[in-house]
């Protein structure tokens, strides 16, 4: 299988730290940025796209457990795994982010295969996660376009990209694309029949109104009189 | 104590291994550890003095996981102590442990400084 490529926050006040894991990351592939503190972590955060971050706790102002408290009470960011450091003789801070939403620890010193496990898994998860949440946004997209379609307002367009997907849900945009696009075309073509038939209508009376008149005996009346005049002139 | 005695040479051989047997960037470390840990050294010694527990179980804590990363395992665990007083506010305590903390660095650094020769000079 293909080791999935991430991007990747590396939050460490201890520069040795910080050397250490963006050099075995980088080694496997992945893209990385550092923060030295929690502050620039989050400012880093607000900024950055990332798939993955990895936390130290231990650091001054705002730590680790700040850090983590504000991604899981940001709803744009709560998904984003965290995978906290920490040496073995701190259990109880890795228990406690851990209830926190923190999804796996990564014992210090660094160990690479170990490394590259966790990472590996954690964004796995990830990619999994943001399939489905993109199944269900998609999902959701095809029942707002339902309700347009009774509005009246679809756009078929609007559905190009779910049904651009390969699998059942790509089906079922397809079909719906395609039979919405048969009633839109129905519909115009008989707007269209309408406005003709309308067009028809106002020139049969028209058409109506003029025999109306000519006919009149008024009318008949005033073609007679222009005859005898021209007769008066013709002599 | 001997070089090999502050230094255990497997975490240290294990950390080079760990690196794909990058000697340079393994020297790129030890200077690292070795240009910021006098400041971590005199940060513990300054926090014990200001009644700052909290800066000194930080500064313990890095000193603690560098040297432990190098291999210099007793002066790791010297600096854990230092941490969990910082950790406790018992400070007395850590003062009496940080008495002789300069003078193990020393020790750790020129020991640390005479393995990485040794590694520069040993094949790959």
């Amino acid at each position: 299988m293909m080791e999935i490529k991430g991007r990747i926050l590396v939050v460490d006040d201890y520069v040795l730290n910080r050397m250490q894991l963006k050099r075995a990351l980088e080694t496997q592939g992945h893209t990385v940025a550092l923060a030295e503190d929690g502050r620039q972590a989050l400012e880093m955060l607000n900024a950055g796209d990332y798939d993955l971050v990895l936390l130290d706790i231990l650091m001054p102002e705002i730590d680790g457990f700040e850090v983590l408290t504000r991604l899981k009470n940001d709803p744009a960011r709560r998904d984003l795994p965290v995978i906290v450091i920490s040496a073995l003789d701190e259990m109880e801070n890795v228990v406690r982010c851990i209830g926190m939403g923190a999804e796996d620890f990564l014992p210090k010193p660094f160990d690479p295969l170990l490394l590259r496990a966790r990472i590996g898994a954690c964004l796995e998860k990830k990619r999994l996660r943001d399939q489905e949440v993109e199944y269900l946004q998609q999902v959701a997209r095809v029942t707002a376009a339902a309700a347009a379609m009774e509005a009246g307002d679809f756009t078929p367009d609007s559905l190009d990209d779910v049904a651009a997907r390969p699998d059942e849900l790509g089906q079922l945009g397809r079909v719906f694309q395609r039979m919405a696009q048969e009633v839109v075309a129905r519909e115009q073509a008989l707007k269209q029949q309408v406005h003709d038939l309308r067009i028809q209508v106002d020139e049969a009376r028209k058409a109506s109104q003029v025999a109306e008149i000519t006919e009149s005996d008024y009318f008949q009346q005033l073609q007679s009189r222009v005859g005898d005049l021209r007769k008066i002139l013709d002599t | 104590m001997t070089p090999s005695e502050i230094i255990d040479r497997a975490t240290f051989a294990g950390l080079l291994d760990n690196l794909g047997g990058d000697v340079d960037f393994l020297g790129e470390l030890v200077e690292t550890y070795l240009a910021s840990s006098p400041e971590l050294v005199a940060g513990i010694q300054q926090a014990i003095a200001a009644g700052d527990a909290p800066t000194l179980q930080r500064a313990a804590h890095s000193l603690k996981s560098g040297s432990a990363s190098f291999g210099a395992l007793a002066f790791a665990a010297q600096c854990r102590e230092l941490e969990e007083f910082g950790k406790t506010g018992a400070l007395a305590e850590a003062q009496l442990k940080s008495a002789a903390l300069a003078e193990v660095y020393a020790q750790v650094a020129a020991a640390l400084q005479a393995e990485l020769h040794t590694a520069r000079r040993s094949p790959a």
